[in-house]
């Protein structure tokens, strides 16, 4: 059997990420990518984080092919005949160095492996892994159609599906509680139209996500990212809360999942946004939102498991994120496979400094942080009664009818107490606490 | 309150677009933009039996963002495979443990050029 130092199984931001720290330190890393290119299999929403990230390979961000740095954040709650949408603008957004990027992944993580080349290591397209070869309970390789191709450690970077480490008994396979499915259209626009619509400077990027209505009352909500000269319009909506819409209603009365996006753009509020553009592109990808709770053993003899495939996102309602922990945890990964070498100890205790390094970083701090999000996520009122009563709170400070109009506090006050001073509000505010 | 919402739920969106809307895509148009390699064989089987005598949910038929489950005149479960998106909804949703699922080999399935 041939034999590498390190196979990375997937070249996504995860797997090229380790890939690169490893092959600039020496070490001999063959990356086994399935799409005919890094980034022809993966989706995004979507916007990176970079500001966790700068730190590691800082010489590689400033040079990206990202689309647009965000200067706008907007959440849009809609209602019934009424919405709200609160639109943040900070200088710091886009400061010296942004703090975050609109992304298509098909052009950043191609152009993340020829960094990963260009550093020496190998990435090979078209090579799908078929198995992880375990032996005694420690991974010693992998199988591709009838190859097989040792190494001395595997950095499993297979994304949300592990379909492979799941089968070789590593973690456990992916259930819907912890999952949500992501779908959007990729449309074209004219960049200055963009910068029109999105009142934004050239180059600046707006991220809009949609509250209430987008999902039917289910976990999720829609999103809009403006990229160079595109926009990501998609939906997310959790899968177990699928399944529990149709229990309700009967699975023949249930709306598919692909109508949402189509009712969502078809909504009047969307419609001028998307109004004479061109769709180039429809994608979906599951996406892991179990947070803390469901990430698995993070090493194990002659492995480490990294990005979406170890479970690593983390969606908190208004701020969704992955991509810069799958970055992260690819660094992570690629100084623990260079320790681990150093002492020529690639079992589960030679390869602990990886979840060590983790729990120190703000991965697993942030997504222990938020152990308590997904829970808080399940409470449907979040998608159906608060982004109606805050517009319907918002629509009625703002009508002047044709008679008296009540005093400003007496009308805020009199909505407040209707909509958000009752037994599950002020249960909704108790749980809150702990986000 | 109603959980649920005045979103018309059972005509699709592309026969009643509210407000003048222009009729949405259909779903195979929006696979028609996305560049597949055809594999020679199916990466996604279905043990039907499982699905007659198991499947009361049938979660596939709603869950797939493709909308590629159907039914076919025998009231078995089928898959149009050809234009899946890979994204493992279907997989991850049904817990009767019907589908045989593996990602396309070598070139094959979905290559996105942008997302």
């Amino acid at each position: 059997m041939e034999k590498v130092e390190c196979i990375v199984v997937g070249g996504g931001l995860a797997g090229l990420s380790a890939a690169y720290g490893l092959a600039d330190a020496g070490v001999e890393v063959m990356v086994l990518e399935r799409g005919d290119y890094s980034g022809a299999k993966n989706v995004t929403g979507g916007r990176l984080y970079t500001s966790p990230i700068r730190g590691f390979y800082p010489e590689l961000w400033d040079e990206a092919p990202f689309e647009r740095a965000v200067a706008r954040e907007l959440v849009t709650m809609l209602g019934e005949g009424a919405q709200t949408t609160i639109e943040v603008a900070a200088d710091s957004f886009t400061a010296e160095r942004p703090q975050s990027y609109t992304v298509l992944r098909a052009r950043l993580d191609q152009w993340l492996a020829e960094k990963v080349g260009e550093k020496g290591a190998m990435v090979v397209p078209n090579m799908k892994v078929d198995a992880l070869l375990r032996e005694e309970g420690r991974i010693i390789g992998i199988r591709a159609g009838e190859d097989e191709i040792g190494a001395d450690v595997v950095i499993v970077a297979e994304g949300v599906l592990r379909l492979l480490s799941s089968e070789a008994g590593l973690a456990a396979e992916p259930v819907d509680r912890d999952h949500a499915l992501g779908f959007k259209e990729v449309i074209e626009l004219p960049s200055g139209v963009i910068e029109d619509r999105w009142h934004l400077n050239p180059g600046e990027g707006a991220a809009q996500l949609f509250l209430g209505k987008v999902t039917l009352g289910m976990l999720g909500g829609g999103f809009l990212y403006t990229n160079r000269d595109s926009i990501s319009l998609g939906v997310v909506v959790g899968m177990k809360a699928m399944r529990e819409r149709a229990a309700k209603l009967g699975p023949d009365a249930v709306t598919e999942s692909y109508q949402l996006l189509d009712q969502f753009k078809a909504l009047p509020q969307i419609r001028p946004l998307v109004a004479g553009g061109t769709v180039a592109e429809y994608s979906a990808h599951s996406i892991p939102e179990g947070g803390i709770a469901a990430v698995p053993k993070l090493a194990g003899d002659g492995y480490v498991m990294t990005g979406d495939a170890a479970g690593l996102a983390l969606n908190a309602l208004i701020t969704v994120r992955g991509m810069d922990f799958a970055i992260a945890s690819g660094y992570y990964a690629a100084e623990a496979v260079k320790a681990a070498k150093a002492r020529g100890d690639f079992s589960a205790a030679g390869l602990a400094g990886y979840e060590a390094s983790l729990r120190e970083s703000f991965v697993l701090k942030d997504l222990q942080t938020a152990s308590q999000i997904p829970a808080f996520m399940e409470n449907p009122r979040l998608f159906t009664h608060y982004p109606r009563a805050v517009s319907r709170l918002l629509e009625q400070v703002y009508t002047i009818g044709p008679g008296p109009t009540p005093g400003l506090f007496k009308t805020a006050w009199g909505g407040i107490r209707r909509d958000f001073m009752n037994a599950g509000t002020v249960k909704d505010a108790w749980s809150a606490r702990r986000i | 309150m109603s959980d649920e919402n005045t979103v018309n739920e059972a005509a699709p969106a592309s026969e009643a677009p509210s407000g003048g809307a222009p009729a949405a895509m259909k779903i195979d148009a929006k696979l028609g933009l996305d560049v597949f390699k055809l594999d020679k064989e199916p990466h996604i089987v279905i043990d039907t039996e499982v699905c007659r005598t198991q499947c009361v949910d049938r979660a596939c038929l709603y869950v797939c963002p493709a909308s590629l489950y159907e039914l076919d005149d025998t009231g078995r479960m089928t898959v149009n495979w050809e234009g899946c998106l890979e994204c493992g909804t279907c997989l991850i949703c049904c817990d009767k443990k019907a589908l045989t699922w593996k990602y396309p080999s070598g070139p094959y399935g979905v290559q996105y050029r942008m997302s």
